[in-house]
């Protein structure tokens, strides 16, 4: 399980902006800084309910805030995050309750990752 | 390039992905999108205004997305019942593939898809008519659905077997699970690859991946002598290819986990010969009839010779031989 999932993240971006230009088409700096803005704040609040979900097992929730986190992070440019949710759902899907807690395990460290990468991002466009 | 301007409604709960519709719709030439974030703005929209299309998710808050999509075509919205609808969603499961067929959904657009694919699947289905039922058809089948006392859905009974490939004959295109009625008969018929009772691999979960590849196989199987619509042999495909890559996925980590490399060995060369029928299967073009069922038929032939011995044995032997 562990080899599986590292190894289909291997070589990812944290964040790759070509994937989301993309999905958009042509944007400027502005729409890509506004867009993931929206992304960082609307994301955070599914990330969090994740999170809650997963600590309290509610296998719902778990999987209805991981889908709606995949697509999002996907179509962001977000691979890794998203990989990971895909993964999530599926176990939950599966009933592989036994793998999930590995999987939990990397959510805060993708999220905190991709947090950076945002900020560094914005921040870098709000002082140019 | 359109001759007259469209209103095209957007629904998804999140609003990056709502939005993300909108500015896609928004950029056709002569599209004007509407968004609602849940279902009860998008039914406030068909109320108010002249929709000509509704591009919606099906998980949204209620009513969700196959409620607004069956209250179109039964009529019971100020909408025309024949618009176009595109389901926009991260999964399309069985159950909701199936009524979404019923209701002559026109397309499943799965998520993430960029704005350029987003753009021509629109225009397609502006501009290519799909016949949909009058209102009444669909009208008569929702009622019957309210009226239903609501079941959890079943599996179909296992049957040892594999069937031999026929090809049936072309049917009226009333989609796959036109009415509750046929579920039953649906549930009577034979699954084209079956699990044989009481057998095991030894290995639990590799039973159970293979019980589920068998199963998506013959629902693949099923949609496909039944002539029914493209997008279901599509979703029901694309299913199917998702077993094989998680029974691959499954025996990569049960390997590491499990002794006996013996079977292993044995059962990666089977392994490998699923993959490149997989892989057939992925790029086949399902208009092809006799291609799609030379192939139905090697997997069946494959299943034969995988659920037998010396993979594949009866629970009495293995515990005979525990005790041994």
């Amino acid at each position: 399980m562990t080899e599986s999932f590292e190894s289909s993240i291997h070589g990812m971006p944290v964040l790759d902006l070509q994937v989301l230009q993309s999905f958009y088409g042509e944007l400027t700096e502005e729409e890509i800084t506004m867009i993931l803005q929206r992304f960082y704040q609307e994301a955070g609040a599914y990330h969090q309910r994740l999170s809650q979900a997963l600590a309290m097992q509610n296998v719902l929730d778990i999987i209805q805030m991981a889908h709606k986190l995949k697509s999002m992070a996907a179509i962001t440019g977000a691979q890794q995050y998203s990989t990971l949710c895909i993964q999530i759902e599926r176990r939950m899907r599966e009933d592989a309750f036994d793998e999930l807690d590995h999987l939990a395990s990397y959510l805060s460290l993708m999220w905190q990752q991709l947090e950076q990468c945002i900020q560094a991002r914005t921040s870098q466009k709000g002082q140019a | 390039m359109l001759q007259r301007s469209y209103t095209i409604l957007v629904v998804d709960d999140v609003t990056l992905m709502c939005d993300f519709l909108y500015g896609a719709v928004n950029r056709i030439p002569n599209c004007s999108a509407l968004k609602a974030l849940d279902g009860k703005t998008a039914l406030e929209l068909l109320e108010e205004s002249t929709v000509d299309m509704l591009i919606t998710d099906l998980e949204i808050k209620a009513p969700d997305g196959l409620e607004l999509i069956k209250r179109i075509r039964a009529g019971k919205l100020p909408t025309a019942h024949d618009i176009p609808i595109l389901i926009f969603s991260g999964n399309a499961y069985l159950a909701q593939v199936q009524q979404s067929i019923a209701y002559d959904v026109n397309d499943f657009l799965v998520k993430p898809l960029s704005f350029d694919a987003l753009g021509k699947k629109v225009l397609h289905h502006l501009t290519h008519e799909k016949f949909i039922q009058p209102a009444h058809h669909y009208a008569h089948l929702y009622q019957k659905e309210l009226d239903q006392p609501k079941e959890p859905p079943k599996e179909p009974s296992r049957k040892v077997s594999a069937s031999i490939v026929r090809q049936a004959p072309p049917q009226e295109e009333t989609g796959y699970l036109p009415a509750a009625d046929d579920e039953t008969t649906l549930q009577k018929e034979k699954d084209f690859l079956n699990w044989p009772e009481d057998s095991t691999t030894g290995i639990y979960q590799l039973d159970r991946r293979l019980k589920k590849f068998a199963f998506n196989l013959s629902c693949f199987h099923n949609v496909f002598v039944k002539d029914c619509k493209l997008v279901a042999m599509e979703a029901e495909r694309k299913r199917t290819c998702e077993a094989i890559d998680y029974l691959n996925y499954v025996v990569k980590n049960l390997q590491k986990r499990e002794g006996r490399p013996e079977f292993w060995h044995q059962f990666k060369v089977q392994l490998i010969k699923l993959n490149k029928l997989g892989q057939q299967l992925e790029q086949a073009d399902l208009r092809h009839n006799s291609l799609v069922l030379d192939l139905l038929k090697r997997f069946s032939y494959w299943w034969m010779q995988t659920i037998n011995r010396p993979l594949v044995q009866k629970l009495t032997t293995t515990v005979e031989k525990l005790h041994d």
